[in-house]
């Protein structure tokens, strides 16, 4: 059955590929009583072997899975006939002649890989790169993005039009990477202060740790007091 | 036919004015999606003086040309905290995506300075599946 890890098809794929809902999480809490969490998310459990060297199925869960756990995982369910693709946690592949992991398990010539759907929390929200001055340059205001995500809009005001256009562009220091396709502008003749033409590039995401910085293109004579607000929604922890 | 996912959260979006004058159209924020005022807050940094009196704002859609508050918030030169008072929100002080929310200044006391008010709200993030 078709099964692709990150988007690289496996040369040893499963021979069944079977999804269940994950179990609900019991707990005995510390004041006696019982809690009950319902867990999101499906497990789909892959079952190599079908005389296919279970050796080089290892080599290739191992190689595909490297050192990180959070893949895409791309797989032909058998109770349709579409490709169904979803973020996966994917335990770590022992090798050959070590004690099976819970997650992985070895029986008979077979080897039973489980994957677990990953349902990253969403968190929507903007942040303001403002800048009292208004002259040209980059990097006017810079901030760390806490968390990896998407960029979903990009608006701001100019308070002091001046008198001409004032052009900004919003970019990923990290990733050398402009957000605007078109660039914003504030034009004084429009006189409502807020930002026009601007238009998203193609690319929007952004990595933990990136850097998000106002680079002003453009200045208006007598511009003064800009706010660009940035909303994203981070997608994962 | 794609399916619309509506994901609400809740968010603030922040006024600045600089300079504390009497007037319409003093700072502006455009939505980014559609959704409701829950709550306003703000800080004068610089009071002014005049007991009794107050300064004194109003949030208007511009785009749909009404006023949000019933009753003003307002910065009370007799409390003396700066900090933003009162304001009574309509009945449905809803705004859809890309009305333009204005801060007015109705009254002032004598000599205010650097205002920011924080209108938080509930926006529906919509998303196509």
């Amino acid at each position: 059955m078709y099964l692709a890890i990150d988007s690289i098809p496996l040369q040893y794929p499963p021979m069944a590929i079977d999804i269940a809902p994950v179990e609900p999480n019991e707990q005995t809490l510390a004041d006696g009583s019982f809690a009950v969490t319902e867990m999101s998310g499906v497990s789909i459990a892959c079952r190599f072997g079908n005389g296919q060297a279970v050796q080089a199925q290892i080599n290739e869960l191992m190689s595909l899975r490297g050192n990180y756990g959070m893949h895409m995982l791309t797989f032909e369910d058998s109770r349709c006939e579409q490709l169904v693709k979803m973020l996966v946690y994917m335990p770590p592949v022992l090798r050959t002649g070590m004690p099976p992991s819970t997650r992985m398990q070895f029986m008979y010539g077979e080897i039973t890989m489980t994957f677990k759907q990953f349902n990253a929390a969403i968190s929507l929200g903007h942040m303001s790169l403002r800048s009292a001055t208004v002259t040209v340059g980059d990097d006017k205001m810079q901030l760390r993005m806490p968390a990896a995500g998407q960029i979903i809009r990009i608006d701001g005001y100019l308070d002091a039009l001046g008198a001409g256009t004032t052009t900004i562009q919003v970019r990923n220091l990290s990733q050398t990477k402009d957000y605007l396709s078109t660039r914003g502008d504030f034009i004084a003749a429009t006189a409502t202060g807020l930002m026009e033409n601007q238009v998203l590039a193609a690319d929007l995401d952004y990595m933990k740790d990136d850097i998000i910085a106002l680079d002003i293109d453009a200045a208006s004579a007598g511009a003064a007091r800009l706010v660009v607000q940035v909303w994203y929604k981070h997608f994962r922890p | 036919m794609p399916t619309t996912v509506q994901i609400p959260y809740i968010d603030s979006v922040e006024f600045f004015v600089a300079t504390v004058a009497v007037g319409d159209n003093k700072a502006k924020c455009r939505m980014p999606f559609k959704g409701e005022v829950l709550e306003i807050t703000g800080w004068l940094a610089t009071l002014g003086t005049g007991a009794g009196t107050s300064t004194d704002i109003q949030l208007r859609n511009e785009t749909q040309g009404r006023d949000l508050f019933s009753s003003k918030p307002t910065f009370e030169v007799d409390t003396a905290t700066g900090l933003l008072e009162g304001g009574i929100l309509i009945a449905s002080p809803v705004f859809n995506q890309n009305d333009v929310l204005v801060l007015d200044i109705d009254a002032i006391s004598t000599g205010p300075a650097t205002m920011y008010v924080r209108v938080t709200c509930r926006f529906i993030y919509e998303v196509d599946v």
